[in-house]
């Protein structure tokens, strides 16, 4: 079993207390571009699987994040007065609707999400959206930290099994691993994803 | 069945893949056993988690790579290798030739054609380099995703591990950590002669392979990403205003070199990746970054990198006291001009420690520990500005509406302090305080802050008139910092109706006049500023403070000014004045400054040696005064450099050159307009010392920031030596766009009228050419200023020499002398033209070829140099006509007078000691003769008669093989 290890420093100095902290600085580019960075495929998302197209979805990002910038300078957030993912949806949300309002939505995302979506009726809907994508984003970064921890070829066979949901024996077969082994990669990268999630929930 | 299953075999249960009993077994232990039961709902409860991941897995494919599993239609996307600022990086499998390659995809911006043009200029600099420990930049390209452009790169796929984790997984031991480290020096070494910094070093980009081989990945990338990147930066132009990836900064911080940070984002030269260098080594050797980062914020994080020294290596482990905490602190040191100055410097010393020797570095004293604090102190500063114009925004307000509540009287007066002393802060960081000092730069949020500051003092009609004077003259000096000379003169104007109408203390009116002058200056209006700079003088004196340092300034200012103005006389006067001045009260920096203007103006009057004298001993009083980045300490070290390259002291040029560069990267920040000057003279000083390659990289980064004639003409002139015409010749041509307008030349754009002309000429293009060369003629009129006329005209006929055409130099040169009145108004160039006309005529037309000469070598007031030059041409024209005693006496001249004024080995000095080898062993003294032909052979690299041509050159080299092999039998 894994002794609990930290977070690297890398994410540590990417927390978005950090990352906040250096947006107070306007010249401070590389704060900046770590917040686009951040949230930016994160609005993108949302905004895809509302409905826009690849293009619209760039531009709500942009729209949001930079009202974001704006606001955020101006001192109109206040951290402990609500939690920063509520805070960026209101604003996306708003910026979702000017879009929508600007034009329809000509071009879903994929045929599958339309159909499954249709029009945006809801903000309750989008906030679902909202709350899956933030997740799934957490998640994400999760397994980035998984990835530098863990050796290259225990997390290729984990990647292997659990996105192309190949046969195990087969994968070992490839990476030079015996069943059993990618057996445990699988369990390793698993475990160490949920022990992370929530300490990188906290600082996200 | 009282012994738990083992992991492998619940693993085994959950897959169906146990024998049927067997898992019956387990299943009922599990039933029982209370861990084992634990284990398999939790693993049941993974499988949700497993689910989401591997549709993440597969989302991220869709969203982010190319789309489809065939990128470009050669490479196959096998899997993701990871994540970064700049994008994706793909495992992918190359078609043809058929190998895995990583695939690095940069991430969906608008890159627009002149970007990608970049991205491709900046690879093929990159795929240049061929280094076992280089990963190889293979390709790059861009792909079309959905109607944009996706550039991409494909490099050398290395399996292997991050280096920190090789390190701490293998346990090495020392020896093998040092070896480890030097050879990643070796490759980052290798990268940097070629003229590429890595500028993103950190342990994740140096993969180590199973057999304990390094390879560093990203080469150069963070520069590329700059160069993807511009179509991103103008969409996201608040977000990304200044400088390149995220992951730059953010996410490397600890092996960031602190002038990376310091001040403003983005400066970085090859003494940063060095730094970086040295992080990795503590890390390696201690198992700790060297600054700790953890926890906190992004300012915090960076003020530790910049004032927090590492702890020694020897008190984290007592086993690395001594050679090793040594030459890490040395690579780790905050001012990079206490750094190693090269990878390869770092690894010798590292191999020295494996040998056994005794290494370069040593422990720093406790004097230089001391000096550091002021360094320290300016990097605070730096920090400090966008607090101190936020405090301005914001106290400012408060101080407003204080004064506009009129409570009293005092309330104002204490406000007006607290806000000149707020003034004054902003104002020293914008240079200003020193108006003839470049400030630093043109930053937005300073501009911003100022244009808030004036909005305001528009509307506010009610402040007390020394609050309002005060103002004024603050946020002008601002503006006059960023050179905004209009917005600056309004508030000049304003502050001279106040203290009009309100009168306005001695001091006050000092500094009114003193910014008034400087306006004039930096208008170009020379002579006005040159009297306006002594009516401050007077003012100050009024005042009572004729011995202030701004008094002392005000002084030097007039020198510049007239010096400005052509007045190179008077300039000298004033100066030596201030300069005499300020020793005498000690104020080394103004005293610096006055010398760097009267090194000019000795120069201007053709006394190279006081101009050097000069260089030199500003440079002293600068570093007396703790101002080595001043702006004008920058402008000293390109004088040095000018200087030592006309001694041939190449490579000394180059690295005055460059120290030049780091002031205005310090001042200015790397992407700043105003160090792409320095950027130039960089390139161009690599280039004439035949490093022309290394030269390109600042040429481009210059012309990036700045498109002016004489900047794309020098770069030009960089791709012609690199034989790369085609690229030269559009910049010509867009140089000589802006310059065939002018009214009137300078040596700068006549330069570029010529650089057109020659690559006009090299294209048969004669109408051009002559419509080039007419127009120098005409625009640089010698009457208007004779002396200009003659300088430039011999400055043209250099540049075409340099450029590999004589007889179009040889043109200019003697236009140069046709000047009327040459040889009067500028005794120095006139000199310097005959020359190098009487040079080239010796084999051409010898009868004036001797004119021109002799009355060079007999003029007593033309520089020694010039004049041994003179003996040595016509060294051979004695010798050839059988005069071996005359010619020995005109090249011994020669020697001597050369042998004081450059290096060594400097081409001149060499061929006059051939040639006084040459006539010496005509006249029978072959002892004498064979030691200056060894040295000449030397120098020469064993061509004896470089450079000569034809029955000369085989005369020559007969000479020297009898001489020698004389020696032998």
């Amino acid at each position: 079993m894994d002794e609990p290890r930290d977070l690297s420093p890398d994410l540590l100095t990417r927390t978005s207390t950090a990352l906040l902290e250096g947006l107070r600085d306007p010249e401070n580019a590389a704060a900046w571009g770590a917040w686009v960075e951040r949230y930016r495929p994160l609005v993108v998302r949302t905004a895809r699987r509302a409905g826009f197209g690849a293009e619209e979805a760039e531009d709500v990002a942009q729209s949001t994040l930079l009202a974001f910038s704006q606001a955020y300078r101006e001192g109109r957030y206040d951290r402990e007065r609500g939690r920063l993912r509520t805070w960026l949806y209101g604003i996306a949300l708003n910026k979702v609707r000017e879009a929508r309002r600007r034009r329809r939505v000509r071009t879903p995302a994929d045929t599958a999400a339309a159909a499954a979506l249709g029009e945006l009726r809801a903000p309750e809907e989008l906030e679902a959206i909202w709350e899956a994508e933030w997740r799934d984003a957490v998640l994400r970064q999760c397994m980035e930290e998984v990835r530098r921890e863990v050796e290259a070829r225990t997390f290729r066979a984990f990647e292997l099994v659990a996105r192309e949901g190949r046969d195990p024996a087969e994968v070992g077969a490839e990476l030079g691993l015996s069943r059993d082994a990618v057996y445990a990669a699988k369990r390793r990268v698993l475990r160490r994803v949920r022990e992370l999630a929530p300490a990188v929930e906290e600082i996200w | 069945m009282v012994r738990c299953p083992t992991e492998v075999e619940l693993e085994r249960l959950l897959a169906d893949a146990l024998e049927e009993e067997r898992a019956a077994a387990v299943r009922r232990h599990a039933s029982t056993c209370e861990a084992c039961g634990a284990w398999l709902r939790e693993a049941e409860a993974d499988d949700g988690l497993f689910g989401t991941l591997g549709r993440l897995l597969r989302g991220a494919d869709e969203l982010d790579a190319p789309p489809g599993s065939v990128a470009g239609g050669r490479y196959r996307i096998l899997g993701k290798l990871g994540e970064g600022g700049m994008g994706v990086v793909w495992e992918a499998e190359q078609r043809s030739p058929r190998r895995s390659v990583a695939l690095k995809v940069i991430r969906p911006g608008q890159a627009g054609p002149s970007a990608l043009e970049r991205f491709r200029l900046e690879a093929e600099l990159l795929g240049r380099m061929g280094h076992e420990g280089i990963a190889r930049v293979l390709e790059a390209g861009s792909f079309e995703v959905e109607g944009e452009s996706r550039p991409f790169l494909a490099m050398e796929l290395v399996r292997g591990r991050p280096f920190d984790r090789y390190v701490e997984e293998n346990a090495l031991p020392l020896a093998t950590v040092l070896e480890l480290v030097a050879r990643i020096c070796d490759a980052v070494d290798h990268a940097h002669r070629r003229g590429v910094l890595h500028r993103d070093l950190k342990p994740s980009n140096v993969m180590v392979t199973d057999a304990g081989d390094p390879k560093v990945l990203d080469f150069g990338v963070a520069r590329l990403s700059d160069a993807a990147g511009e179509g991103a930066t103008t969409r996201t132009l608040e977000l990304l205003a200044a400088s390149g990836g995220p992951d730059e900064i953010v996410g490397t911080l600890p092996f960031m070199a602190p002038e990376a940070l310091d001040g403003f984002f983005g400066s970085a030269d090859t003494r940063a990746d060095v730094y970086a260098l040295g992080a990795m080594l503590y890390l390696a050797c201690a198992g700790r970054l060297p600054i700790d980062v953890s926890g906190a914020t992004l300012p915090e994080a960076a003020r530790r990198v910049t004032e927090v020294d590492p702890p020694l290596l020897g008190r984290l482990d007592p086993a690395l006291a001594g050679d090793v905490e040594t030459l890490a602190a040395k690579a780790l040191e905050k001012d990079p001009a206490r750094r190693y100055g090269s990878a390869a410097a770092l690894a010798d010393d590292l191999r020295r420690v494996l040998a056994h020797e005794p290494i370069a570095a040593r422990p720093p004293s406790a004097v230089y520990l001391l000096g550091r604090l002021a360094r320290r102190h300016r990097a605070a500063a730096a920090f400090a500005l966008v607090a101190v114009a936020a405090l301005i925004a914001g106290s400012g307000a408060a101080a407003w509406s204080a004064v506009r509540a009129r409570r009293a009287e005092l309330v104002a007066l204490e406000e007006s302090a607290r806000l000149a002393s707020i003034n004054d802060f902003l104002h020293r960081l914008l240079g200003a305080a020193d108006p003839l000092e470049t400030g630093l730069g043109d930053g937005a949020t300073v501009r911003q802050v100022l244009d808030e500051a004036s909005r305001r003092l528009e509307r506010e009609r009610e402040l007390a008139p020394a609050v309002e004077l005060e103002l004024c003259l603050s946020v002008a000096a601002a503006y006059q910092g960023l050179r905004d000379l209009d917005r600056a003169g309004e508030l000049l104007d304003r502050a001279a109706a106040v203290a009009e109408e309100h009168g306005a203390s001695g001091e006050t009116r000092a500094r009114q006049l003193s910014q008034r002058a400087a306006l004039a200056y930096h208008r170009g209006d020379y002579s006005r500023a040159a009297e306006s700079f002594q009516g401050t003088q007077a003012a100050w004196e009024r005042a009572g403070l004729g011995d202030d340092p701004r008094a002392l300034a005000a002084r030097t200012h007039r020198g510049a000014a007239l010096l400005g103005a052509g007045r190179l006389e008077e300039a000298a006067v004033a100066l030596e004045d201030s300069l005499a001045q300020a020793r005498r009260l000690g104020a080394d920096a103004v005293a610096a400054g006055a010398l760097v203007f009267l090194a000019r103006v000795r120069e201007g009057l053709g006394d190279a040696t006081a101009a050097r004298a000069c260089v030199e001993r500003a440079l002293d009083a600068f570093r007396a005064a703790g101002e080595e980045d001043a702006a004008l300490a920058a402008h000293a070290w390109t004088h040095r450099a000018i200087l030592d390259n006309a001694v041939g002291d190449l490579d000394a040029s180059a690295e005055a050159s460059r120290r030049a560069l780091e002031i205005a990267e310090f001042r200015y920040g790397a992407d700043d307009p105003a160090t792409a000057d320095e950027l130039t003279n960089l390139g161009t000083a690599l280039m004439v010392a035949g490093r022309a390659e290394e030269g390109l990289v600042y040429h481009r980064r210059a012309i990036a920031l700045e498109r002016d004639a004489r900047k794309l003409n020098l770069a030009a002139s960089c791709l012609v030596k690199l034989d790369r015409w085609d690229e030269a010749r559009g910049l010509f041509e867009e140089a000589y766009e802006q310059v065939r307008d002018l009214e009137v030349l300078d040596r700068g754009t006549a330069g570029a009228a010529m650089g057109w002309a020659s690559a006009a000429g090299r294209e048969g293009d004669q109408a051009s050419v002559d419509e080039a060369y007419a127009l120098i003629a005409e625009r640089m009129p010698p009457a208007a200023h004779p002396r200009w006329a003659v300088w430039c005209r011999y400055e043209a006929g250099r540049a075409l020499e340099r450029d590999g055409e004589p007889e179009a130099a040889a043109h200019f040169y003697r236009e140069a002398l046709d000047v009327p009145a040459a040889r009067e108004v500028d005794p120095v160039h006139a000199a310097r033209a005959s020359l190098a006309l009487g040079e080239w005529l010796v084999d051409r037309d010898r009868g004036e070829a001797q004119v021109l000469l002799e009355a060079l070598v007999d003029d007593a007031t033309v520089e020694p140099e010039i004049s041994g030059r003179a003996a040595a041409a016509l060294g051979w024209a004695r010798l050839e006509s059988g005069e071996a005693s005359a010619a020995a006496d005109l090249w011994s001249l020669a020697v001597d007078s050369l042998t004081e004024r450059v290096v060594t080995n400097h081409p001149a000095l060499v061929a006059a000691r051939r040639g006084l080898a040459c006539a010496l062993f005509d006249l029978g003294l072959a002892d004498e003769a064979r030691e200056h032909f060894e040295a000449a052979a030397a120098a020469f690299g064993g061509d004896i008669a470089l450079g000569l041509e034809g029955a000369r050159r085989e005369a020559v080299a007969a000479r020297a093989q009898a001489c020698l092999d004389g020696a032998g039998s």
